[in-house]
């Protein structure tokens, strides 16, 4: 009999410290989305283009942007243009989540994907084509945005070989919350989404040590893939990427962003601004948002 | 003062709920105490639908089935009628006992089901009798006039030894015989004491006195056979009892002409001078309740349940009094608007805020915020399984077309046209199995929100290529449950009734829905999205 009361009193501790601790979904959105992002600002983060062109201005490394493609007849031409090229990323300007995103790598010639399909010139100008068209945006025109091919830093290579790896920061009037990293899986097919199956670890923020990963509803310290240890690694360029986090931070007028950062042999490169960053870092990094954001506000 | 000012703007949204919902429950107080609105003619009436489906086979050579349509009365009223008829169309004979109906013709297929539906209104009927009713009652001229009623007949054998003998013992026990009404109620005792079996068949008045035993149909012929005798005229009646499901039992009982009026006697359930609610009277007199055609393959079942039927006063009720959107319909009437179309879209918001209840609280996915909403309102006219069928059905077509659109990279609009032409196609194509079937509710579907159920539709197909089959059918299901619920919700009368006749109730809708807006809690499916958090903490 006490030993039920204990545990539905401990249970209930446990609910109660839960409902303290978590950022719930509703009150992602009416406490801290619609009051900290005013609506006319969304475009900043949504329309990468602008958001590119916005980090210039302070001076945040983003990936270079090689060509911009706005109208069809501009594909022909730009084909042409992207033959120097080694190497470079296509994606639409308003995807979301990784949609419309092709990876291209010159092989003597031919274009191809990282993982060696070929793709034709004709499939290349067809994917620019549904860019425009909106096939990846909801329906609205868009525009293609030809850019740098970011090759991830090696301490991710030696982790797992394939696709980008990604930091995820949280970032609360100014200052950053909580982050993640995000590392591909071969269920995730080389993508780092985490519903897709990647992989989430999460980051102590002071030091940029990768701590766990929670992969499949399970924390592990090593990839599941290859088995190599992820628990204890650190991140390099930490203490640039947290600079960089604090200086968009301070400038934008979006209070409440989910940053997305690349590290690369030479330092940090970021690559979206998000309105309405997701919740899962909270089940990543084990700790609640809430409770964080509402110590940040006073 | 910034403070003040902050704090003014958190609550502006509950101040502006309470001040809406305040002016509703004003006006609502209004039209009960004032402008004389009464809930009982608001409120919905219980109604029975019942469907006889009589199954033929070996109907080669055509057929002839005939049965009879409920009675109206004063105890019941039809209150809607409609026919499965395999081609042949229904032909109805008046006739003393009721309505007789008659197919006869060559059906399309040789075999198959033909079937008739009523809604009808009933209600329990207590007669009152006089104190006493003297053995000369009935006149001479009565008598003349109803002599059908007091003949012997094949099957009620009046004038038989065994009749005759239990009459006469039975008045010997009354005692007091000059009283009609005693010698009823004694007959009716006597018939309601013996034992009650299920007997399949007819059982004559003769064998059901020598057994001491019968169904419902030899104790009733007992009984009418002992009150003809005593020069009472009496007769059979045939119904139905309305309990749901689906069965295959009909009923017989008694009525007995008592000054001017035949009252009810069930000497098998024992009801006297009283009918129930669910007492479907569907013919008077010794008549079966099927006949067909000799060499015909026949087997009968009667499916009932319980509606909801519109108050037959409300529409009297609401034009005579002000403020509602029945009033408000009128005007659309004139441009052939039916009531029902404008009941559906009262309810489309209800719909939707049960969709953002579903969202928001419980923290389920649906495809599109309000798509269940529409499925649910075209699912009005259709009926809730062939709506979710043909939302299923449509869902299908699209995902699976929606691979080679996206192999092939077909452009969003294109592909959006093409997606659409077989999705109409697909509810051209229920059209012409509706009429294959004679399934008519099918070809409601062609009322589906196209465009609406096209998007999901490629939702769903999107869904399917980033997150993978898995959720994009969790994400289906979800969205069904929503759709039934939904639908629930919307066809209840008495919610259809309330907003039709308080449209201010809208008022607390928008109060509820800025209450839901503001409400930062923790979705019920969140409790289980962050269990690894809540477990390490």
């Amino acid at each position: 009999m006490v030993g039920v009361l204990g545990v539905c009193r401990r249970w209930l501790v446990r609910l109660g410290c839960f409902h303290r601790v978590l950022l719930s979904m509703n009150r992602r959105n009416v406490e801290y989305v619609y009051p900290y992002n005013p609506r006319r600002y969304f475009l900043l983060a949504d329309d990468k283009v602008l958001a590119k062109e916005w980090l210039c201005g302070l001076g945040v490394p983003v990936p270079a942007t090689y060509l911009l493609i706005e109208a069809f007849g501009e594909i022909g031409l730009a084909l042409g243009v992207l033959r120097r090229f080694d190497r470079f990323v296509v994606k639409p300007a308003r995807g979301s989540g990784g949609r419309g995103l092709l990876l291209v790598v010159n092989r003597g010639g031919r274009w191809e994907t990282p993982g060696g399909k070929l793709l034709p010139e004709q499939f290349l100008r067809q994917h620019i084509a549904d860019i425009l068209f909106g096939n990846y945006s909801f329906g609205l025109t868009d525009r293609a945005l030809v850019e740098e091919f970011i090759e991830p830093h090696s301490v991710f290579r030696g982790i797992f070989p394939e696709g980008v790896p990604d930091i995820r920061v949280i970032v609360f009037c100014g200052e950053p919350v909580l982050a993640m990293v995000r590392l591909p899986t071969v269920r995730s097919g080389g993508r780092a989404n985490l519903h897709q199956g990647g992989l989430g670890v999460a980051v102590d923020l002071a030091t940029g040590k990768m701590l766990y990963g929670l992969w499949k509803g399970r924390y592990v310290t090593r990839h599941p893939d290859t088995g190599k240890p992820i628990a204890g690694v650190v991140l390099p360029y930490w203490e640039e990427v947290i600079g960089i986090v604090r200086r968009i931070g301070a400038h934008s007028p979006l209070r409440y962003l989910g940053l997305d950062v690349v590290l690369r042999e030479g330092g940090p490169v970021v690559m979206e601004m998000n309105v309405r960053p997701g919740l899962e870092i909270q089940n990543v990094t084990r700790s609640g948002l809430r409770e964080l954001l509402e110590g940040m506000r006073g | 003062m910034r403070g003040l000012r902050g704090l003014w703007r958190l609550w502006l949204p509950y101040v502006v709920a309470l001040v809406l919902t305040g002016i509703a429950v004003t006006l609502i107080a209004f039209k009960f105490v004032v402008w004389g609105y009464k809930l009982e003619y608001l409120l919905p009436e219980k109604g029975y639908q019942l469907t006889v489906e009589m199954h033929f086979w070996e109907g080669e050579e055509g057929l002839r089935i005939a049965t009879w349509l409920p009675v109206n009365d004063v105890r019941q009223r039809v209150d809607r009628l409609s026919f499965e008829n395999q081609g042949i169309p229904p032909h109805l004979e008046r006739t003393e006992s009721g309505t007789r109906v008659v197919w006869e013709g060559v059906p399309l297929r040789s075999s198959g089901k033909i079937s008739y539906t009523v809604v009808v209104r009933m209600r329990g009927l207590r007669y009152r009798l006089p104190d006493s009713l003297p053995v000369d009652a009935y006149s001479s001229y009565q008598v003349a006039m109803l002599s059908e009623y007091l003949r012997s007949t094949e099957v009620i054998q009046v004038g038989h030894p065994v009749i005759q003998a239990l009459h006469d013992s039975l008045l010997a026990l009354m005692g007091d015989t000059s009283d009609v009404l005693l010698r009823i109620r004694g007959f009716y005792e006597y018939v309601l004491g013996l034992e009650n079996r299920p007997f399949k068949g007819t059982t004559d008045a003769v064998t059901a006195a020598l057994l001491g035993e019968a169904s419902c149909n030899g104790k009733s012929r007992l009984l009418v056979a002992l009150l003809r005798r005593s020069g009472i005229p009496a007769r059979l009646v045939g119904g139905i009892i309305l309990t749901g499901g689906r069965k295959r039992t009909a009923h017989q009982w008694v009525e007995v002409f008592i000054q001017g009026v035949w009252v009810p006697v069930d000497p098998t359930n024992g009801h006297f001078a009283y009918l129930p609610e669910n007492y479907l009277k569907l013919y008077a007199g010794d008549q079966p309740l099927f006949s067909f055609k000799r060499g015909l393959g026949f087997r009968y079942e009667f499916v009932i349940g319980v509606v909801r039927l519109p108050n037959r006063f409300f529409a009297r009720h609401l034009t005579t009094h002000p403020l509602n959107a029945y009033r408000a319909w009128r005007a659309f009437q004139e441009a052939g608007i039916p009531l029902s179309l404008l009941t559906v879209v009262l309810m489309l918001p209800v719909g939707a805020f049960v969709i953002s209840v579903f969202r928001n609280v419980v923290g389920l996915q649906t495809f599109g915020t309000f798509l269940p909403a529409l499925i649910a309102a075209a699912s009005v006219t259709t009926g809730l399984v062939y709506g979710l069928l043909g939302f299923l059905a449509v869902i299908t077509v699209v995902s699976l077309l929606y691979y080679p659109l996206e192999r092939w990279h077909i452009s969003h609009n294109p592909r959006m046209s093409i997606l659409m032409v077989a999705v109409v196609s697909a509810l051209l194509l229920s059209g012409w199995l509706a009429y294959r079937l004679e399934v008519m509710a099918i070809s409601y579907l062609a009322l589906f929100p196209v465009a609406v159920l096209t998007i999901t539709a490629e939702r769903m197909a999107q869904t399917i290529l980033e997150e993978g089959i898995g959720k994009a059918l969790w994400v289906t299901v979800q969205t069904a449950l929503v759709i039934v619920v939904v639908y629930e919700i919307m066809t209840l009368r008495v919610l259809q009734s309330f907003f039709l006749a308080m449209p201010e109730l809208y008022l607390v809708l928008v109060s509820a829905g800025l209450v839901l807006g503001r409400w930062t809690g923790v979705r019920l499916l969140e409790y289980w999205r962050f269990r690894h958090l809540m477990r390490h903490m």
